[in-house]
């Protein structure tokens, strides 16, 4: 039966492509494969010309899934599942391709574009290494393809398809959607046109950082498998040191771009998200993390190999591990195994065979691949001196592994609980479990990132290193103990040994950013091409100073003063109390500053709230007002999804977010007027001070009170005297309107105090006085500063450029050597 | 002894110093009633919000911002109060099929230090919930 008003051919198109681009990536992985183990150069060049072809099927399939689906998303085909589960029509334009990889499917036809795009350089620039590199990235790709292909095997859900239709998803049921069935229990042939709008894009995801970091994320992701598949060619084909210079810009490219692409995440965590910071060692951050780790750790070993031949095997080994823990990152943060230990919402969707089948397919034979060929990895049998680059180059990465092995050790304990039956749960302080560790290691890599470039290979003279280290150590220790004493960091909350681990860190740190400042002067002579190594440690040396300095001095600025405390217990530091609530109108003190609730705001093209929050110095007649904004009562969501704002500083950032607001169903006026009888200069109390009836009079200084020439009006002026010293006046009215008597009650809202003059008689006058909460607008917030935030901003973005660069400077180097030997 | 002899050395102490201090960071997850007999230890629970009987969520922002209680039921049927002491209930802490708390248990109360919802997701739900007015 015909449904009014749905189009099925995208769908169909999408669908079909899916396929193609299953089958095309096997072909291409096959082709490629023979291609690989041919002997015969013109059976070489056969099959390599279909791999080809097959692979740019490939490209052409997965570009126009993208297409299409980009296409049943932007123009709004809710019979679609994806379309409507992911967008809406109040979503802005920009926000359509946030649609797109909020799902899992849509994250995997990224990952996948990334491979397309990859392969297709890959296959113009790599002419020697084609064969065997495209058979790991084609089988990748057909791996990634299962992913979105949707059929059932063996009653197994093989894959997600992002093209099935609602009504065929069970998603429209009778009793959830009754207006589209008919009375006979079957959908209505115009069911579509009662679906008027789609589910949208979770409010938190609202966000145009959600429109660049999964992009970013994704290339960093996806480069990966280039140096991975690298290795695993020089195994395969026993060409154990052939692979290293062409793999090595694109390890560094994609060092530089995975790096770039968790800290975007880092700095939206920061922006726009309430976790009061921009790292929380969340499983998903350390997913993406550790992966960089090794992939920093193959990288310095494949330069140690590069110059003396030393290495190798660990280089083989860190290559390969970083992609294999992408995989297992795609496991842990796709499988839902981790649902109990991590804020971000995960969710199952019924593929952890296929997903635990994807690791292992990648980890079985890699491993055993390499294992296999380890005798045969050339090794150079004498030991490198303790004098030597390449032994402190080997020493870094193994401590930076180490650490990479506790992170993931530690992320994956929901794993281990599986495998073994165990209940662990994580620490009770998290953050401090991982940063007492890793502090002393960020410490040792520090300073070797510091002397490691002012090292020779081979060895290095004890003259000529000293002679060229001294200057950047002293400078380095002077600004370190300039921080130390004047940046006022006594950090105290986890005792002396932490806070001296804060200090040695800040040193490491500094002369980690001076010395290889220095370097790029004295050691490479201002040569900026070269400089890339020198200005990714500098970078590395500055976010690590950021990190150190904004961390241990991040200051809770909405410290609450008033309210109940209730005591944790003796040993526990846990000073909760940093909800502040302001009341509207009402200057709240908020450390140096004063701090004002004026008002909120909305716009009919955008469902969040704005709250004015204005800042104003103690000491000076600056001020700056904030506004953080808020999803209230979305969709019928009962709680209110903040997003913070800040006002940055070079040095510091003033950071707000809401946290509550009332809640207008829960506080129903109750309170009643409670009638006084007085005379002018009498004193009435309630719970917050007093008040005093000053006078009565037939003149009104209130604004916008609808009288008749006609009418009578009496005026009760009062003064409210409240306990904090604060003094209000008020001025209830009586409007005699013919036979009718209107009392104008006036609203005191910072006391919730409401005063109606209801009544006159010859010996005073009736004053209903009501005490109320409900009158009250305010707003809960809570208020940090971060000293130094943008130090690590500014790091991370030198690193990048420094990864970038070195990586342009090894194609160059790279192209160079090619034309020599033409 | 080579220097790669002790270069394995450092990283086996390291590695074992490592575990070490983990492992004696690590908490455990626990039922109401095995909390209850182990008053003061920081542990994790797993339960769900507990509103029978006109039990309700406690907060008032005016009051004190920080000052959060409810009650909580486990799979087991233990029950106990909670408080928590930073802030307001957690997004869609009603509509939640799932609590992750942690904190202590105390004669009165679980002092919570952290709430990790688990809401029924959209995409589990199979029977969706159709937006059919007029926008």
């Amino acid at each position: 039966m015909p449904f009014i008003g749905e189009q099925l051919l995208p769908g169909q198109i999408g669908t079909f492509l899916a396929v193609l681009s299953l089958v095309s990536s096997l072909l291409a992985t096959i082709a490629y494969f023979k291609a690989t183990q041919s002997a015969i150069i013109t059976e070489q060049q056969n099959w390599k010309r279909i791999a080809r072809a097959a692979y740019l099927a490939e490209i052409v399939s997965v570009i126009g899934i993208f297409a299409t689906l980009y296409i049943i998303i932007s123009s709004h085909q809710f019979e679609y599942k994806y379309a409507w589960q992911h967008s809406n029509y109040e979503l802005p334009m920009q926000y359509i391709l946030a649609c797109f990889w909020e799902g899992q499917e849509g994250s995997f036809l990224l990952w996948s574009f990334w491979h397309c795009i990859l392969g297709g350089i890959i296959i113009l620039r790599e002419k020697q290494w084609e064969a065997p590199v495209m058979t790991t990235i084609s089988f990748a790709q057909f791996a990634l393809a299962t992913m979105v292909i949707g059929i059932y095997f063996f009653n197994l859900k093989v894959g997600s398809n992002p093209f099935v239709l609602m009504r065929n998803e069970g998603m429209l049921s009778p009793e959830q959607f009754p207006i589209g069935f008919n009375p006979d229990g079957s959908l209505r042939s115009d069911y579509l046109s009662f679906i008027r709008d789609g589910n949208g894009l979770n409010p938190l995801l609202q966000n145009y950082w959600m429109t660049i970091h999964p992009p970013v994320l994704f290339l960093g992701f996806g480069s990966t498998i280039v140096p991975f598949a690298f290795a695993i060619a020089g195994l395969w084909k026993k060409d154990f040191s052939g692979w290293i210079l062409p793999a090595r810009p694109w390890a560094l490219f994609s060092a530089g771009i995975l790096g770039l692409g968790i800290m975007m995440g880092a700095a939206w965590a920061y922006e726009s998200l309430t976790f009061g910071g921009y790292w929380a060692w969340d499983p998903v951050e350390n997913a993406s993390l550790v992966p960089w780790l090794v992939a920093i750790c193959g990288i310095h070993t494949l330069i140690a190999y590069k110059h003396t031949g030393h290495s190798l095997r660990a280089a083989f080994l860190f290559f390969i591990l970083q992609f294999l823990l992408i995989i297992y990152s795609t496991f842990l943060t796709r499988s839902g195994i981790l649902g109990d230990t991590s804020v971000h919402a995960f969710t199952d969707l019924g593929m952890n065979a296929q997903l635990l089948l994807f690791l292992l397919v990648f980890v079985v034979p890699s491993l055993l691949l390499f294992g296999l060929r380890y005798k045969q990895i050339p090794t150079v049998i004498k030991e490198e001196t303790i004098s030597s680059r390449e032994f402190w180059l080997f020493v870094g990465s193994l401590l930076f592994f180490i650490s990479a092995l506790f992170i993931i050790g530690k992320t994956s304990l929901p794993v281990f609980n599986k495998i073994f039956g165990t209940k662990y749960a994580p620490a009770q302080d998290i953050e401090y479990s991982y940063n007492k560790v890793l502090i002393l290691f960020s410490f040792v890599i520090a300073i070797l990132t510091a002397i490691g470039q002012y090292l020779k290979y081979k060895q290095t003279g004890r003259n000529i290193f000293l002679k060229s280290i001294w200057l950047p150590t002293i400078i380095a220790l002077s600004i370190a103990t300039a921080i130390s004493i004047f940046g006022n960091i006594n950090y105290n909350k986890y005792g002396i040994g932490f806070l001296i681990a804060i200090h040695m860190g800040i040193f490491a740190a500094v002369f980690s950013a001076i010395a290889n400042a220095m370097y790029i002067v004295t050691g490479i002579k201002g040569k900026m091409i070269k400089a890339g190594a020198s200005i990714a440690h500098f970078g590395f040396g500055l976010t690590l100073l950021g990190i150190l300095i904004s961390s241990s001095k991040k200051e809770v600025l909405s410290w609450n003063t008033s309210g109940i405390m209730v005591n944790f217990g003796e040993e526990s530091k846990e000073n909760s109390a940093e909800n502040l609530t302001l009341v509207k109108g009402v200057a709240t003190d908020m450390g140096k500053y004063m701090v004002t609730y004026l008002g909120d705001s909305t716009h009919p093209s955008d469902p969040k709230q704005y709250f004015k929050i204005h800042f104003q110095y103690k000491n000076s007649t600056d001020g700056f007002t904030l506004y953080p904004d808020a999803f209230v009562n979305y969709k019928g969501n009962e709680q209110l999804m903040a997003n913070p704002d800040s006002k940055h500083y070079i040095h510091k950032d003033v950071f707000t977010y809401i946290t509550s607001l009332p809640n207008p169903a829960k506080n129903k006026d109750t309170a009643t007027f409670k009638e006084h009888k007085i005379k002018p200069g009498d004193t009435i109390f309630y719970s917050q001070g007093f008040l005093v009836l000053e006078g009565l009079g037939r003149q009104i200084s209130r604004k916008n009170i609808p009288t008749k020439a006609t009418d009578s009006v009496f005026a009760a002026n009062i003064t409210v005297y409240a306990k904090d010293s604060s003094k209000y006046s008020a001025e209830p009215l009586l409007i005699l309107s013919g036979n009718a008597v209107q009392p104008v009650a006036d609203t005191i809202i910072s006391q919730s105090l409401v005063l109606a003059f209801t009544g006159a008689e010859a010996d005073g006058i009736k004053l209903g006085v009501k005490e109320s909460n409900s009158i009250l607008q305010y707003v809960t917030l809570k208020a940090y500063q971060f000293p130094a935030i943008n130090l690590l901003w500014l790091g991370i973005l030198l690193m990048t450029i420094g990864f970038l660069l070195a990586s342009l400077n090894h194609i160059l180097k790279n192209r160079r050597s090619a034309m020599k030997i033409v | 002894m080579k220097t790669s002899h002790i270069l394995i050395l450092v990283v086996i102490a390291i590695a074992i110093g490592i575990l070490i201090s983990t492992m004696s960071d690590l908490s455990t997850y626990d039922t109401i009633e095995s909390a209850k007999g182990k008053p003061g230890k920081f542990l994790h629970l797993i339960a769900k919000l507990d509103t029978s009987n006109g039990k309700e969520i406690e907060y008032d922002a005016m009051k004190n911002p920080n000052y959060l209680s409810f009650h909580i039921i486990d799979s087991l049927g233990g029950s106990t109060r909670v408080v928590y002491m930073k802030g307001k209930p957690p997004t869609d802490m009603e509509r939640s099929e799932r609590m992750v708390l942690k904190g202590k248990m105390t004669d009165s109360a679980f002092l919570c230090d952290d709430i990790l919802i688990k809401c029924p997701s959209k995409y589990i739900d199979d029977k969706a919930k159709i937006s059919s007015n007029t926008k």
